[in-house]
C-alpha cells in the first residue's frame, strides 16, 4: 500500500496538470485582489469627498470578509472560481485512470502492484488532489486578503454582507467570521475532494480524459439547473459550495449527507466494481 | 474522406447526445411554461425559442442585480461539451498520412463543427415547437417576453448561431493550442466571463439576446457583433491552419498519454 501510494502521491506532485491548476486558481485570486484594492482606493477617495454619504449606505470599511474570494458576492473572479471548481479540482489527477488504461501503464502496474492497494491508492490520491488544489487556492485568498484589509467584524446593518443571519452558521458568521470563514473552506476543500473521486468514477466508463474530467463537471451542472427550477437549489454542490449561500436552506445536513453519498458511490464503484474488471 | 469519417463517427454516433440536449430544453420549455401560467403571460412559440437565449441585460448598466444565467448558460456549455469530446480523439500519423493532408483534416473538422451547430440549434428549434404544439401553445412569430425598441430583423435572431459556430471554432483552435480539457475550461469561462462583461471582445456576448443593442439601451449592435465574430473566425482559423501544420503529432499523443 505504502509503495502504490508513494508512487502516485510522486505522479501527482509532478504532473505538470497540478501547477495549471494551482495557477488558474492563483490567476483568479490575484485579479480579485487587484480588483478589490483598486475599488478600496476609488471608494476611500470617494469617501474624503462626500463623507458618509457616499454611495448612498452608511459608510463600514471593507473588511477580510467581503473581500476574499470565497465572500466577495459582486465580482466576476469568484464566480468563475466557484463556476469552474470541480473542472479546476478533477483536473490535476482524475484524468490519470483513464490515460493508465489506454497507454497500458495499468497492466504494467497491477502485474507488479497488490489490485487492492493499486486502486485504493487511486481514489485516495484522487481525492487529496481535489482537497489540496481547492485548499491552497482558498487559503492563499484569505491570507493574501488578509495582507491589506483589516479583520472586523462583520455588522448586518451596513448591508455590505451577503451572508444572511438566518443562513447556516449566519450567527457564527456576525460574532466570530474567521471560524465560519475556515470552516467553510473545509467543507469547499472535501467537497473538491469528493467531485475528484468522483470523476473516477466517470472514469469507469470511458478512457476518454476529457470526459472523465469534464462529464462529473457536466453532470452536476444539469443537477444544478434540475434542482433550481424546482427551488431546491439548497441540495446542489454548485449553489452550497459558495460561502455566501446564495440559496437559502442550506444546512450542514444536507451537505454532509450528500458528501457520504457521493463519496460512498464513487467509493462503492471505482474500488468494489472496477477493481474486478479485467484490464488484461 | 476526412469529413465522411468525421460524419460518421464524430456526428451519427454523438446523436444520443443531442437527447440529452433535446431533454434540457424540454425542461426550460415547461419552466417557462409553469412561470407563464403563474404571472398570466401571453406567450407564443417564438418567446420559447428566445428564452433559451436571451440570457440577462448589460451588467451593471441596466441597474438589474445580477443572476447568472443558467439556461444560456448550460445550452452554451453542452455545446462546448460536444465539441471537446470528438476532434483530438483520433488525430495520430497514420490518419493524416491516409488523409494526405493536414489541412483537409482541420477544414474537415470545421465543417463538422458547423453542422453540430446546426443540428443543435435545429433540435432546440424542434424540441420547443414540438412543446408549443403539445402544450397548446400557439405558434406564432410575435415576441411578447423580451422588451424591443424597433422591429427585429433575422440577422438579428441569427447571431446567437452565429456565434455558437464562431466559438466552437475558436475552441478547435485553443485544442490546436492547448489540450482539449484546456480549451474546454477556457471556453466555458469565457462564456462565464460575458455574463458579467458586456463588450464585443468577449464575443460570446453576441449569443446572449439580451445584450443585444435591438433588445437593451446598453447592448451591443447587430452589426459589430458580426464584424467581431468574422474578426474572431478568420484569426481563428488562420491560427489554427498553421499551428496544426507545425504541430508535433508524436509529442502530442506521448503528452496526451
Amino acid at each position: 500500500m505504502k509503495v502504490s501510494l508513494r508512487l502516485e502521491l510522486r505522479r501527482l506532485f509532478s504532473s505538470k496538470e497540478l501547477y495549471i491548476a494551482l495557477l488558474i486558481g492563483f490567476a483568479l485570486v490575484v485579479w480579485l485582489f487587484v480588483y478589490e484594492v483598486s475599488e478600496l482606493s476609488r471608494f476611500e477617495e470617494q469617501y474624503a469627498l462626500y463623507g458618509d454619504k457616499v454611495s448612498g449606505y452608511l459608510y463600514y470599511p471593507k473588511t477580510v470578509f467581503n473581500s476574499c474570494i470565497e465572500l466577495e458576492y459582486d465580482a466576476l473572479p469568484p464566480i468563475l472560481l466557484y463556476l469552474l471548481f470541480l473542472i479546476i479540482a478533477a483536473f490535476p489527477y482524475a484524468s490519470t485512470y483513464c490515460k493508465d488504461k489506454k497507454s497500458g501503464y495499468l497492466k504494467n502496474l497491477l502485474v507488479r502492484i497488490d489490485r487492492r492497494d493499486c486502486y485504493l491508492s487511486k481514489y485516495i490520491v484522487s481525492f487529496l488532489s481535489g482537497f489540496l488544489v481547492s485548499g491552497v487556492i482558498l487559503l492563499s485568498s484569505l491570507l493574501l486578503t488578509m495582507l491589506v484589509f483589516p479583520m472586523l467584524t462583520p455588522e448586518v446593518v451596513t448591508q455590505n454582507y451577503y451572508v444572511q443571519s438566518d443562513n447556516m452558521w449566519g450567527n457564527l458568521f456576525y460574532t466570530i467570521p474567521i471560524l465560519y470563514t475556515l470552516l467553510y473552506i473545509l467543507i469547499d476543500m472535501l467537497w473538491c475532494g469528493c467531485m475528484a473521486t468522483f470523476a473516477l468514477l466517470v472514469s469507469m466508463f470511458t478512457c476518454s480524459a476529457f470526459l472523465a474530467v469534464t462529464g462529473s463537471f457536466i453532470a452536476f451542472e444539469v443537477l444544478d439547473y434540475v434542482l433550481s427550477l424546482f427551488s431546491l437549489s439548497q441540495f446542489s454542490p454548485i449553489t452550497f459550495l459558495r460561502p455566501i449561500q446564495t440559496a437559502g436552506g442550506i444546512s450542514l445536513g444536507i451537505i454532509l449527507t450528500e458528501f457520504i453519498l457521493f463519496m460512498a458511490a464513487s467509493f462503492l464503484g471505482f474500488y468494489f466494481l472496477e477493481r474486478k474488471k479485467d484490464v488484461f | 474522406m476526412y469529413f465522411k469519417y468525421d460524419l460518421k463517427v464524430g456526428f451519427l454516433r454523438d446523436l444520443p447526445k443531442f437527447l440529452i440536449f433535446a431533454g434540457i430544453v424540454l425542461v426550460a420549455n415547461i419552466s417557462l411554461y409553469r412561470n407563464a401560467e403563474l404571472f398570466s403571460l401571453n406567450l407564443g412559440s417564438l418567446d420559447y425559442i428566445l428564452y433559451l437565449e436571451k440570457s440577462i441585460a448589460p451588467f451593471p448598466q441596466s441597474g438589474e442585480e445580477f443572476r447568472f444565467p443558467v439556461v444560456w448558460y448550460l445550452i452554451q456549455l453542452y455545446l462546448t461539451w460536444i465539441i471537446g469530446r470528438y476532434p483530438f480523439s483520433s488525430v495520430c500519423e497514420s490518419v493524416l498520412i491516409y488523409g494526405g493532408s493536414r489541412q483537409r483534416w482541420y477544414l474537415s473538422k470545421v465543417t463538422w463543427i458547423a453542422l453540430t451547430v446546426l443540428t443543435y440549434y435545429f433540435v432546440m428549434i424542434i424540441t420547443s415547437l414540438a412543446f408549443c404544439l403539445v402544450a397548446g401553445v400557439p405558434i406564432s412569430w410575435e415576441i411578447n417576453l423580451l422588451e424591443h425598441a424597433d422591429e427585429i430583423s433575422v440577422a438579428t435572431l441569427l447571431l446567437p448561431i452565429a456565434t455558437s459556430f464562431v466559438t466552437c471554432v475558436f475552441q478547435l483552435f485553443l485544442m490546436t493550442l492547448t489540450t482539449p480539457i484546456i480549451s474546454f475550461f477556457l471556453v466555458a469561462a469565457l462564456s462565464a466571463a460575458s455574463t458579467y462583461i458586456t463588450s464585443p471582445l468577449l464575443f460570446t456576448n453576441c449569443s446572449q439576446l439580451l445584450k443585444l443593442s435591438a433588445f437593451s439601451e446598453y447592448g451591443i449592435g447587430s452589426g459589430e457583433g458580426y464584424l467581431t465574430l468574422a474578426t474572431v473566425l478568420l484569426v481563428s482559423l488562420a491560427a489554427g491552419l498553421i499551428i496544426f501544420n507545425r504541430r508535433d503529432i508524436l509529442k502530442s499523443q506521448r503528452d496526451e498519454e
